[in-house]
């Protein structure tokens, strides 16, 4: 089975957010996985041990990338890809990213695809809907549970709480919800492997693509931090004028009466 | 300027969630004084769209169909499409 497997590399998330001149410092942050994808990986390597093939785990970033792939090699994924942006793409979307990785895959004969639920900083969600859409392949989101039994697929997915049964068939593009697996920490002898397993490097040229055909469809306009919560107030003295003062902040300064 | 404000109205258990209603506004704020258009899709949404005028909504489409009872993106995105196409 021809697996491939989205990854997004991301905040530790320890991390503390600042954010100067606009956007996020990245100085000195730790970088990991995206949590969900690292579903996503653990998943590919148990069906490929299952069922055989061969796992290429994807990036769409910049060259420090890498290292994440190379996580997911020394975690047992076979060949890792990493489409470098970092000059042709200053201000990236969803839309941008899931039309390279769809250019990548559309003659890939991909059987399935298996990307997170959703990265843990942008939280959009949309780029594996978005991938299986133009690859026009059914899809299924934050899925707990996988079978697959020659072409037909059983799938259970997290709905909000719920759980839902889904029967479909290959090729597929699925998203991990946790829950779905416990990703295994790569070995010692799997972090020696994976220096020598295949890491491609590819730029937009590689896939036919041009600058405009992947501008993005949306525009960042500001980023802030959420405002710091404020203190509450605890009013005192007398509760008849307690009340008279409540109702007055409430009127004057929450504004809520 | 006005705009014309298409908000998709989400159906759990018979109920209108109340990020619909948050849509409707957020939908009134981008209209500028434009039509706010809700929609609903389902097997049986009718009775919902006066809720959704309740909230704002100057007028609403509804999609009804059997096939429609479960959520499936193959089936509210051909439903939603329509919407869209006929508007």
């Amino acid at each position: 089975m021809n697996i491939y497997v989205l990854m997004k590399r991301t905040f530790d998330t320890e991390e503390k957010i600042t954010i100067s001149g606009g956007k996020i410092n990245e100085d000195g942050a730790e970088f990991i996985i995206n949590p969900y994808d690292e579903y996503a990986v653990e998943e590919a390597i148990q069906v490929r041990d299952a069922h055989g093939g061969e796992v290429t785990v994807i990036s769409v970033g910049g060259e420090e990338a890498e290292k994440q792939l190379r996580t997911a090699l020394a975690m047992g994924a076979d060949k890792a890809v990493l489409i470098n942006t970092e000059d042709d793409v200053e201000n990236g979307d969803q839309f941008t990213t899931s039309k390279i990785i769809a250019e990548y895959l559309k003659d890939k004969n991909a059987d399935l695809i298996i990307a997170g639920n959703v990265a843990i900083d942008g939280g959009s969600g949309q780029v594996g809907p978005r991938v299986a859409e133009l690859l026009d392949i059914p899809y299924v989101t934050t899925i707990t549970k996988l079978t697959i039994e020659g072409k037909n697929v059983n799938i259970v997915r997290d709905v909000e709480g719920d759980s839902e049964v889904i029967e479909t068939t290959l090729p597929l593009l699925v998203t991990a919800q946790q829950g779905l697996n416990e990703p295994r920490y790569p070995s010692l002898p799997g972090i020696m492997k994976a220096k020598k397993k295949p890491l491609d490097e590819l730029e937009l040229d590689d896939l036919d693509l041009e600058e405009n055909d992947v501008e993005a469809k949306t525009k960042t306009i500001e980023i802030y931090l959420p405002a710091q919560k404020e203190a509450g107030k605890i009013l005192s003295g007398d509760l008849g004028n307690q009340v008279k003062e409540l109702v007055q902040l409430l009127h004057t300064e929450a504004k809520v009466v | 300027m006005a705009r014309k404000v298409l908000v998709l109205g989400e159906v759990r258990d018979g109920s209108l969630r109340n990020v619909s209603f948050e849509a409707v506004s957020a939908g009134k704020t981008v209209a500028e004084g434009g039509e706010v258009i809700g929609v609903l899709i389902g097997d049986s949404v009718s009775a919902l769209g006066q809720e959704l005028i309740q909230y704002g909504a100057d007028r609403v489409v509804t999609v009804e169909g059997e096939k429609l009872k479960s959520y499936t993106s193959d089936g509210y995105s051909q439903a939603l499409l329509a919407v869209l196409e006929s508007e």
